[in-house]
């Protein structure tokens, strides 16, 4: 896909991908939220509407009608479609990337797509159209990685026992994290994300500390490290079921 | 233990101005039946890979006059010098240190000093064998 590609020329980064994903969720408020910070709609009244639609059956698009003239709902969905800017356009709304810049990576690859002939007995594939960023999530996450975080613990552990450098594998178990942390968060894995962040967040207080304090560290926490490898693969489950 | 003795011998270049860090981890990859070659700074190590020379790891410091470690991986993520997996070692384990060698495509990151079985553990897991 094109943004991979752009990642692997490195236009862009991980991280300018992460900043600009954020900023398009930001963006990309229903048309209800939009219709409330115009003031079009107040807070209470979608309320109404909801409750209407729960009760007759009827659509919330058909029941706002009665809130909003026909000529000012389709100028009021015109604007909220200028400002509900996508994830390319927020790369260059962060001067990550010049548009002409993007316009010309995208000629570029455009030419570069090789013709695929899709075969019948092809084994079916997670879809690249209908969220990239899930694909590259599974693939970042996958059972390799799994495998690798949990020795990442078990060296860790050894380390501690031995009164050795439990840090230097601290770091790459810090490393495999960020790296899942960016993926899920492009892949809108809100909970796993946060989960993740949370984590990543208390190692980072740990990971500079003085040798005996990873190794009290590792001591009081290598259940809870156990634990939490088992919950972040059960959400990745989750979202390759 | 990492990567033994009785696997296939691995060749790895040592990107680091320090003679001595440079006769040590050649010292550790000689038992563990590996070849190591010296480039002194990041300028040397491009020189190096120019000629036909294969490596299948590099360890590169971080610090170094010339060229850093970190200019190096710029300069690798612009010109495709190589695809080698390169192992980033630093005196510093610190968030940000970490977070930016991931950016410039680094495959493990490594603290100095480490140990024959940390060193085998970072060179298996760079090469996927982990």
């Amino acid at each position: 896909m094109f943004l991979r590609y752009l990642l692997e020329l490195r236009v862009i980064n991980e991280d300018m991908c992460i900043d600009a994903y954020k900023r398009a969720q930001e963006r990309n408020k229903s048309f209800f939220d939009f219709l409330i910070k115009k003031e079009c709609l107040k807070p209470t009244q979608l309320t109404d509407l909801i409750v209407a639609n729960l009760e007759s059956g009827t659509t919330v698009g058909a029941l706002l009608k009665d809130y909003l003239e026909e000529s000012k709902r389709s100028e009021l969905f015109n604007e909220y479609l200028k400002t509900n800017q996508s994830f390319y356009d927020c790369l260059i709304d962060l001067n990550f990337i010049t548009s002409e810049k993007l316009t010309s990576h995208h000629e570029e690859y455009k030419k570069k797509i090789p013709v695929k002939i899709i075969k019948i007995e092809d084994k079916p594939v997670v879809s690249e159209t209908a969220n990239p960023f899930k694909a590259e999530f599974l693939k970042t996450f996958s059972e390799n990685k799994l495998k690798k975080i949990q020795k990442l613990v078990l060296l860790m552990m050894e380390e501690t026992k031995k009164n050795g450098q439990a840090s230097n594998y601290l770091n790459s178990f810090y490393q495999e994290l960020h790296l899942i942390h960016g993926a899920a968060t492009l892949a809108g894995v809100q909970t796993l994300s946060k989960y993740l962040a949370n984590f990543e967040e208390e190692i980072e207080k740990i990971i500079q500390q003085e040798e005996a304090v990873v190794h009290e560290w590792i001591n009081l926490n290598h259940a809870t490290l156990d634990k939490f490898i088992a919950k972040t693969w059960e959400y990745r489950q989750k979202e390759s079921a | 233990m990492g990567i033994s003795s009785e696997g296939e011998c691995v060749k790895i270049l040592i990107v680091d101005d320090s003679k001595a860090i440079f006769i040590a981890v050649t010292e550790m990859l000689t038992r563990m039946g590996h070849v190591g070659t010296w480039a002194m700074d990041g300028q040397k190590a491009i020189e190096i890979l120019a000629t036909s020379e294969k490596f299948d790891a590099i360890l590169l410091d971080w610090n170094m006059p010339n060229m850093t470690g970190p200019e190096f991986l710029e300069k690798n993520l612009k010109d495709k010098i190589t695809s080698t997996p390169i192992i980033m070692m630093t005196t510093e384990n610190k968030p940000e240190f970490i977070k930016k060698a991931i950016s410039l495509g680094v495959a493990e990151y490594m603290m100095k000093p480490f140990t024959p079985d940390i060193l085998a553990n970072k060179l298996e897991m760079a090469l996927g064998m982990l």
